[in-house]
């Protein structure tokens, strides 16, 4: 008797354990990376670019003078917008980036990039994609004209940075994650300055510039008042309240175009987000209900989470909009009952073309106003004006059909 | 004089009964209290005015009242019953004072069940709540089973028992770690989230699972209170009395297990609540199970609800997290016991 429960107890326990690895060894998939065609950076370098030597001061307000035109890039983070302003072309100075957790990061980004430029795979990875830690070996070893990091890249290598410099690589720090207006344009500028590029930048930095400038005097020139908006992230499904924003990413967003965000009198108002209490919400009945999707976990999975973004075909996004709508007393909400309900795309945050976010917006809260704007083909047009080598099909922005 | 003992045991059951009286009465008091506390501002007549039109009205405040703060209520009146009984008979079991669900490891088997769910998108019927609660269920139960058979392994040993908790515990929290690690920073947040305990979670689902679960649990513990009582004066006494204490063991953790996979499947873990609701009622009313089960029971929900209005009274509109809270308030309550247990000594 003893023995037989033995051996169940023994077994028992070597099934939890195999479950519990192979559970978490699905998730480690593709991080290897594979060396890239080392290039020969000297050889390589253009002495005659008139703009050079270039003295600026990043984001992170070091000062720095890159001497000669780069020819060789480590992308540490911003892919998307280092192609966007370079050019298709531009990847082929990109000597490394980081390939770990792209794709669970980023999986639009990710598959439309890959499957439009494929040689991105082949790219050597240096990490710190998931938890900003670069591989400063790697680095070193690749040895880049510029490394360019973002500002959390940045406070998690500090220690790494001085000895990049001393190897002659520029680090470069960027950031477009505040989705700040002054930020946004100056890392444009930047990389429109290095990659050579600066007719494509400074028009980008208008174009981004004149989109808000539009939306927030048209407002300020109408006598219309302004209404209640409540923005919740679709990433935990229709059974519990996922993150809103305020003072930051959409709740800076909100501001922008005019809306009263119901977030900022719970949340901390600089830089605050979290979940809203189910209570506070159905008591605040606001205007209009926004909600953000994005592809989090596993593609394939059928769940309820909010999908929007790249690769999105539109029929799932109202699909799973229409499974947050049916949450329990909805119906009885005002942005309910006049179908003020909207679904927008969080991975199209950070980049220059979420301008089109704040337009999209100020259309929600003032559809007299921005009658003629289409958010769903703004942010088609940017990505066909400026990258149309790449398969820009997806889901940017839908309103909720009853 | 030969009725003296009897007397005195007659004044100390009529004791316990008071205490007993009572903390249901404190309790009564908290529950109502809770309901009334919520980020709408509601005022008690409309709330008293909600309840008695019944949860069919069309109105904002029928749905706070009836879909929001009574099944927030009634789930954190239950969790903390069950995580209150389930550590009280654990620490029986393993006659371990510092047993409970968190330090054996349970909890964080049920962590990384929902963290498995959340990672890799486990639904049920599509919806991801339901697959999350499921698999933090079933990995509550798997791991509450795998530490009882190595502890039988070792002829139920309670140092086994304890040390094999503790083992999972570092085991799960490590493979839960490597999840969040590997996952984008809103998955990682959503992981590290599940596990802080949200009353946010609750649901009418979360009511009757887990006060079917103390229902069933709580008769068939009380079936046992003299052999559960027996246990705690030694093993061998038990075992002279003709208990069987082998197969006592086996019952009572199968139903901690249950008790405990009912209460963090669906709102997240919970910390402290199964290890100080106990230690309370044993200064209360002594070893007596008859009366500890209850008092422990009644005692772990009055805890729960506290640190819920708590939650509730801080967060404003947010959603603060009540596993956060009931450490917080948890850590002077035992350590205050621990104080008066040393002078005693």
């Amino acid at each position: 008797m003893n023995k037989k429960i033995n051996k169940i107890a023994i077994s028992f326990l070597f099934c939890i354990v195999v479950i519990s690895f192979v559970a978490c060894s699905g998730k480690s998939a593709s991080s290897t990376s594979q060396n890239s065609n080392e290039l020969n950076n000297e050889a390589h370098k253009s002495q005659n670019d008139s703009s050079f030597p270039y003295t600026f001061t990043d984001i992170a307000g070091r000062n720095i003078t890159v001497e000669n035109k780069p020819e060789t890039f480590i992308v540490g983070n911003y892919i998307l917008n280092f192609m966007l302003i370079g050019g298709s072309e531009s990847l082929d100075k990109v000597v490394g980036m980081p390939l770990d957790g792209w794709e669970e990061t980023r999986f639009g980004e990710y598959t439309a990039m890959s499957a439009s430029f494929p040689e991105i795979l082949e790219k050597t990875s240096i990490g710190g994609y998931h938890d900003d830690i670069l591989d400063t070996e790697l680095i070193l070893k690749t040895k880049p004209d510029v490394l360019l990091i973002n500002l959390s890249q940045y406070t998690e290598n500090e220690t790494s940075i001085p000895i990049f410099e001393k190897a002659g690589i520029n680090v470069v720090v960027l950031d477009y994650h505040k989705m700040k207006i002054e930020n946004h344009t100056k890392s444009t500028e930047i990389l429109g300055k290095l990659l050579g590029r600066e007719e494509v930048a400074n028009e980008m930095i208008n174009e981004y510039k004149t989109a808000i400038e539009t939306v927030q005097s048209i407002i300020s020139d109408s006598n219309q008042q302004p209404r209640e908006v409540y923005m919740e992230l679709g990433s935990k499904g229709i059974g519990e309240y996922g993150n809103s924003y305020s003072g930051t990413l959409w709740g800076s967003i909100i501001d922008n175009a005019g809306g009263i965000n119901i977030a900022n009198d719970v949340l901390d108002p600089n830089e605050g987000y979290g979940p809203l209490d189910k209570e506070y919400v159905i008591s605040r009945n606001p205007d209009i209900i926004i909600i953000g999707g994005s592809i989090w976990t596993n593609y394939n999975s059928d769940n309820d989470q909010m999908r929007m973004g790249l690769t999105i075909k539109s029929d799932m996004s109202h699909d799973r909009l229409n499974g947050f709508m049916s949450r329990e007393g909805y119906s009885k909400l005002k942005a309910v009952q006049n179908g003020e309900v909207y679904g927008v795309d969080h991975g199209s945050l950070r980049f220059m073309g979420d301008y089109v976010y704040t337009q999209a917006i100020a259309k929600m809260l003032y559809p007299s106003l921005f009658e003629n704007i289409d958010p769903q083909k703004n942010m088609e047009d940017f990505y066909n004006k400026y990258l149309p080598e790449l398969d820009s099909t997806g889901t940017y922005y839908i309103k909720w059909e009853k | 004089m030969e009725n003296s003992p009897n007397l005195l045991y007659k004044n100390i059951n009529r004791k316990r009964g008071i205490v007993f009286a009572v903390s249901i009465f404190i309790s009564i008091a908290a529950f109502l209290a809770d309901i009334c506390i919520g980020s709408s501002g509601m005022s008690i007549t409309d709330i008293i005015e909600t309840l008695l039109a019944g949860p069919n009205g069309e109105t904002v405040n029928t749905l706070i009242v009836w879909s929001i703060r009574l099944p927030m209520t009634l789930t954190c009146v239950f969790v903390g019953s069950s995580l209150a009984l389930s550590g009280l008979q654990v620490q029986t079991i393993t006659n371990n004072p510092l047993a409970s669900p968190y330090t054996l490891g349970i909890s964080a088997g049920a962590s990384f069940g929902a963290a498995i769910s959340i990672t890799f998108g486990f639904t049920i019927a599509g919806v991801q709540w339901i697959g999350t609660a499921i698999l933090a269920f079933l990995f509550a139960i798997a791991v509450s089973m795998t530490i009882f058979f190595i502890g039988k392994y070792r002829g139920l040993n309670t140092n086994t028992l304890i040390l094999t908790g503790i083992i999972m515990n570092f085991f799960f929290t490590a493979l839960q770690q490597y999840l969040q690690y590997s996952a984008s920073a809103e998955v990682a947040q959503i992981i590290q989230n599940w596990s802080f305990g949200n009353l946010s979670r609750a649901s009418w689902a979360s009511v009757w699972v887990s006060a079917g679960i103390l229902i069933i649990g709580f008769i068939i513990l009380t079936k046992f209170t003299w052999k559960l009582t027996a246990i705690t004066a030694g093993e061998e006494r038990a075992k002279s009395l003709g208990i069987n204490v082998e197969r006592l063991r086996i019952y009572t953790f199968v139903i901690c297990a249950f008790l405990i996979a009912g209460a963090v499947g669906f709102i997240g873990t919970v910390a402290f609540v199964g290890l100080v609701a106990p230690h309370c009622a044993r200064l209360l009313v002594g070893e007596d199970q008859r009366f500890l089960i209850p008092v422990t029971t009644v005692l772990g929900s009055l805890i729960m609800l506290v640190a819920a209005s708590t939650a509730k009274l801080m967060s404003n509109g947010s959603m603060l997290p009540v596993g956060i809270i009931t450490s917080i308030v948890g850590v002077p309550f035992l350590f205050v016991l621990l104080m008066r247990e040393g002078k005693g000594k």
